[in-house]
């Protein structure tokens, strides 16, 4: 073999090789930063919002809710544990392919002086950016040495996920959430008192400068040489005391750059029965709140146009139709009540909630705050869930039509105009509540067919004869009256 | 830097690459600086270490080729022959003991004083060992005696010479050269050989495979065994024991076969360092296939000098056990290396003395000696002693590795091999089965490779094509399934803690 043969099959193993390991590397990889984040990297659009924080906002801001409700476009860029330092080298890299509008940055590591918490978190943060003269500034900057060759060469750690490799490592899709993380269970609401934390440092010297603050201000002055907006925020959680302290830094911090802070914690909008995770996180009830809470904000704040009827936005139409689908799914995987209950806070659907006589649910505080949660979505007045146990329950929740009506009697039929139709309200021989929608006799037993699409035979039959049955809760598409999700508990 | 790390995965080519573009008188220059940055990737300090051991002996080679030609007569030139000999061992053996032996020897020392109630010598010097330092010293060691026995001329060149000691393949982890293979190799020009450098190419693969998708994946179930004794007893350690012979026959083969497949690529050829141990029928024929470079120095630089089988079977005997005490010594300054050493000696010993004896009861029982199955007998009779001798090289102390003794023959829990209680060691399903798969062909490698059949040669023969396609899929599944880079954690990745 002659040396110019040897050399073009050298060439030849190596390229075959290398897209041998490419594909490879691509179906071993870890899938949760890619997911999440690799439509924004992927991407050529433009967004109105970016935003940067930990798990609070990941879990806190839907983008997708943004657009619903505001028209604005934006993608969620937190990232569970992520730091302040890992934020600014996002925003730098960020800022290198896109020009938002705005950028958030939210505060909740700003007392803290490690660079990165978790390294795994750090990966998700980070696999899904392609490879730059930044990325590589980023991961020498935050990463000690022995780690950085695993972040410019994910295969180095990955290789070995061979051993748990299944169906799922081939069918990669992409989260429609935009980065965000919807939460749909609801925490144990917390009755012990928060934990004392030693903010003193804070509070009886003011701002102590910390290795993420440094960087804060390094977003900061990277935006405003850049001509981007900030905005510093603190995402609401169950700690408010603590929060409050704790902000303090990013009010003095906000106050010496000249931009706006929105302190969530101040706003009293979360429910602690309703709209957190654990104490530190919100579900996707919580983060509705939060999300529209800032969507006012910004609207009003600057100058981002609602792109809702613009034709050159429909494309986020079409994503949010998948997101649509992905939250139906979602719906109708929760096998909790609780859970359940929490996600009827959310304008997209209209739902219906009877209660047997003698359940022990009334008189449930939590489960009172949830069906009162769900029913101040509609906006107009609350549903309240009588303590009095001797009668039914009925209520239905229109948020459509923006409306909450509640029937309590011994059972006497009854009909409802919603904006989805009549109701027919009426209780069957075992005391279960019977729904027919617009009189039509099909759906008289609505329930009925579903429980046999949603649970075994034996288990409703169990349920039936048992009479177990307390709550029961209809989920329906508002524009079309078609039942989403009907479960009895 | 170590074979399997991306620095050398970086080196090697580069080093390879220019070799070949410089002009050939100069090539030797050009690897010996490569050599002394591949030892400097460890400590840039222990480089003077290699340099001295280099320095004493091409001088003491000078100096016994000075005293053979000087007119003097022949007990006087004996003489002063002996004495750079012993110079050379002196110094040699000198660094080599302060280094490796120091700590052991002083911690001995202190064990026999204190139970004479003496105070102890409390020494302040915190050693690190030097990689490779057995090796080379070992190997620059043999040049003195060469040119002393007059089988082959002192190197005057004492770059070629710091080459000879220093050429990074088999610098930290051998096969120990002798000055007549790599020497001569060293003073030819060598010019680009295509057959050679896919030859060495398809080495370095086979080492590869051996040391990254076998011997790291054996020595994650065999820690873990170690690691815990009391909770792994009974069969986990009879399994761990065999995968730990397994294991270190893969990785030091591993590594000597990655170091002759890098010299081949440059067209030099280093002595076979393993040639299937585990079939072999006898202790003795062990030794002849384990580690074939440090065992033949052995011979040819102790046994015979102590006069090796020649002055009647007591002597002979005692100086295996010398032998392999030494050798057990070489291997690690523990007594747990030595009993190792020791034991294989026994086993020699004893079967020298049954000879006879086996001989006979083999054929009152009608036995046919070159049988297939008395040979299996045999191999597996090997396999179960030097397995069993590796239990002390495996433990960290004699009384860890009492401990796994006793627990072989007090807990008892075959079933472990049958339920899935094996898959808890540190590797999954998966991962064990691609080890048992890859043992077995290393086995049936083996088996070609004593029946002369070299899988290499039949694969030279095939078509080019097919060859690269073999060599892609080869890296690919090393790259893929071999243990490298940090540890991957599937749980911490999945735990969604915020």
């Amino acid at each position: 073999m002659n040396r110019r043969k040897l050399i073009i099959r050298g060439v030849v193993i190596l390229v075959v090789t290398c897209l041998m390991l490419e594909l490879t590397a691509y179906v071993l990889r870890r899938n949760t930063g890619y997911e999440k984040n690799q439509e924004f990297y992927r991407s050529d659009e433009e967004y109105d919002v970016l935003f940067f924080g930990s798990s609070h906002v990941t879990m806190g801001v839907l983008p997708m809710e943004l657009w619903r409700n505001y028209g604005i476009t934006s993608y969620n860029l937190a990232n569970q544990g992520q730091t302040i330092p890992a934020d600014y080298w996002l925003l730098r890299a960020a800022l290198e392919r896109k020009n938002p509008s705005l950028v958030v940055m939210d505060v909740y590591t700003l007392y803290d002086e490690q660079k990165y918490s978790v390294i795994e978190y750090v990966h998700s943060s980070f696999d899904p950016m392609p490879m730059s003269a930044t990325k590589v500034q980023a991961i020498r900057d935050l990463l000690p040495p022995e780690n950085q060759m695993d972040f410019l060469m994910p295969f180095s750690i990955y290789h070995n996920r061979w051993e748990s490799v299944t169906k799922d490592y081939f069918e990669r899709e992409l989260s429609p959430q935009k980065g965000a993380y919807e939460n749909n269970e609801v925490g144990v609401p917390f009755v012990e008192p928060v934990p004392e934390i030693d903010m003193s440092a804070v509070a009886d010297t003011g701002v102590t400068e910390t290795t993420n603050m440094q960087y804060m201000r390094k977003a900061i002055e990277l935006c405003q040489e850049k001509g981007v907006p900030i905005l510093l925020v603190a995402a609401p959680f169950n700690d408010e005391t603590y929060l409050a302290e704790w902000t303090n830094g990013a009010e003095q911090l906000a106050e010496e750059y000249n931009v706006p802070f929105v302190n969530g914690a101040a706003q009293g909008m979360l429910n602690t029965m309703s709209d957190l995770y654990d104490r530190g996180h919100m579900n996707s009830s919580g983060a509705r709140k939060w999300t529209n809470y800032l969507g006012e904000y910004i609207s009003s704040n600057y100058d981002i146009s609602d792109k809702r009827n613009d034709a050159a936005y429909q494309s986020w139409n079409e994503d949010y139709q998948a997101y649509r689908e992905y939250k139906v799914q979602e719906l109708n995987s929760v096998d909790d009540l609780n859970a359940l209950l929490m996600l009827l806070y959310d304008k997209e659907w209209s739902a219906c909630i009877s209660v047997r006589a003698g359940c022990e649910k009334f008189g449930d505080d939590w489960f009172t705050a949830l069906v009162s949660n769900a029913g101040s979505c509609a906006g107009a007045g609350e549903a309240n869930v009588p303590g009095d146990n001797t009668q039914n329950y009925f209520c239905i929740i229109d948020n459509k039509a923006g409306q909450v009506t509640e029937h309590i009697g011994s059972g006497e039929a009854a009909e409802f105009t919603t904006s989805f139709g009549t109701l027919g309200y009426s209780l069957d021989g075992d005391g279960n509540t019977m729904l027919t929608l617009n009189g039509s006799t099909d759906t008289t037993m609505l329930q009925t067919q579903i429980v046999q699409e949603d649970q075994s035979a034996d288990e409703a039959e169990d349920a039936g004869q048992q009479g177990l049955i307390g709550v029961q809760v209809w989920v329906f598409n508002h524009d079309t009256g078609e039942v989403l999700r009907y479960s009895m508990f | 830097m170590l074979f399997n790390s991306i620095q050398f995965l970086i080196f090697f080519p580069i080093v390879v690459v220019i070799y070949f573009l410089i002009p050939k008188k100069v090539r030797y220059i050009w690897l010996l600086l490569a050599s002394y940055y591949f030892y400097m990737g460890w400590n840039a300090k222990y480089a003077l270490l290699l340099l001295f051991s280099t320095v004493v002996t091409y001088l003491s080679g000078l100096a016994l080729e000075h005293v053979k030609n000087k007119e003097l007569d022949e007990p006087a030139k004996r003489r002063g022959m002996k004495i750079c000999v012993a110079v050379s061992f002196t110094l040699n053996l000198g660094v080599l003991f302060w280094f490796k032996y120091f700590d052991f020897a002083i911690d001995n020392l202190n064990m026999i004083l204190s139970k004479l109630h003496i105070t102890l010598l409390n020494p302040s010097f915190d050693i690190i060992l030097p990689v490779g330092i057995s090796f080379f010293t070992f190997q620059a060691l043999s040049y003195t005696v060469d040119v002393y026995r007059g089988d082959i001329k002192a190197e005057k060149n004492f770059l070629k010479y710091a080459l000879f000691v220093s050429f990074f393949p088999q610098l930290v982890a051998g096969p120990i050269e002798r000055s007549k293979n790599l020497l001569k190799q060293i003073e030819k020009e060598h010019s680009f050989d295509a057959g050679k450098f896919c030859d060495g190419i398809y080495l370095m693969l086979w080492g590869y495979f051996l040391k990254m998708v076998l011997a790291d994946r054996l020595a994650i179930v065999v820690d873990t065994v170690y690691g815990d004794i009391p909770q792994y007893g009974g069969m986990y350690v009879v399994v761990a024991t065999v995968f730990f012979g397994f294991q270190i026959y893969c990785d030091f083969a591993g590594y000597s076969t990655i170091a002759m497949g890098a010299a081949k690529v440059m067209g030099f050829e280093l002595m076979e360092n393993f040639n299937a141990p585990y079939l072999a029928t006898s202790v003795a024929d062990f030794w002849r296939r384990w580690h074939i470079s440090l065992s033949s120095w052995f011979r040819d630089y102790l046994y015979i000098p102590l006069g090796g089988n020649r002055k009647g079977k007591a002597r002979k005997y005692l100086n295996q056990l010398i032998v392999f005490a030494v050798s057990g010594l070489w291997h690690g300054a523990n007594w747990t290396f030595v009993i190792w050493g020791m034991l294989h000696a026994v086993y020699q010993i004893i079967g020298d003395m049954t000879k006879g004896l086996r001989g006979k009861a083999a054929k009152l029982l009608g036995l046919n000696p070159s049988s297939t199955a008395n040979r299996i007998v045999k191999i597996v009779v090997t396999f179960v002693l030097v397995d069993f001798a590796w239990i002390f090289f495996r433990a960290e102390s004699l009384s860890r590795a009492l401990m796994a003794i006793k627990s072989i023959f007090t807990v008892f829990n075959p079933w472990i091999l049958m339920d899935d209680s094996l898959y808890t060691l540190g590797i999954g399903r998966r991962s064990f089965s691609v080890m048992l798969l890859g043992l077995l062909l290393l086995m049936v490698v083996d088996l070609f490779k004593s029946k002369g059949i070299s899988v290499r040669q039949k694969l030279q023969m095939q078509d080019g094509w097919f060859r690269c396609a073999a060599v892609c899929v080869a890296v690919w599944f090393i790259v893929t399934v071999g243990i490298w880079g940090s540890a991957y954690n599937e749980a911490s990745f999945i735990y969604f803690q915020f």
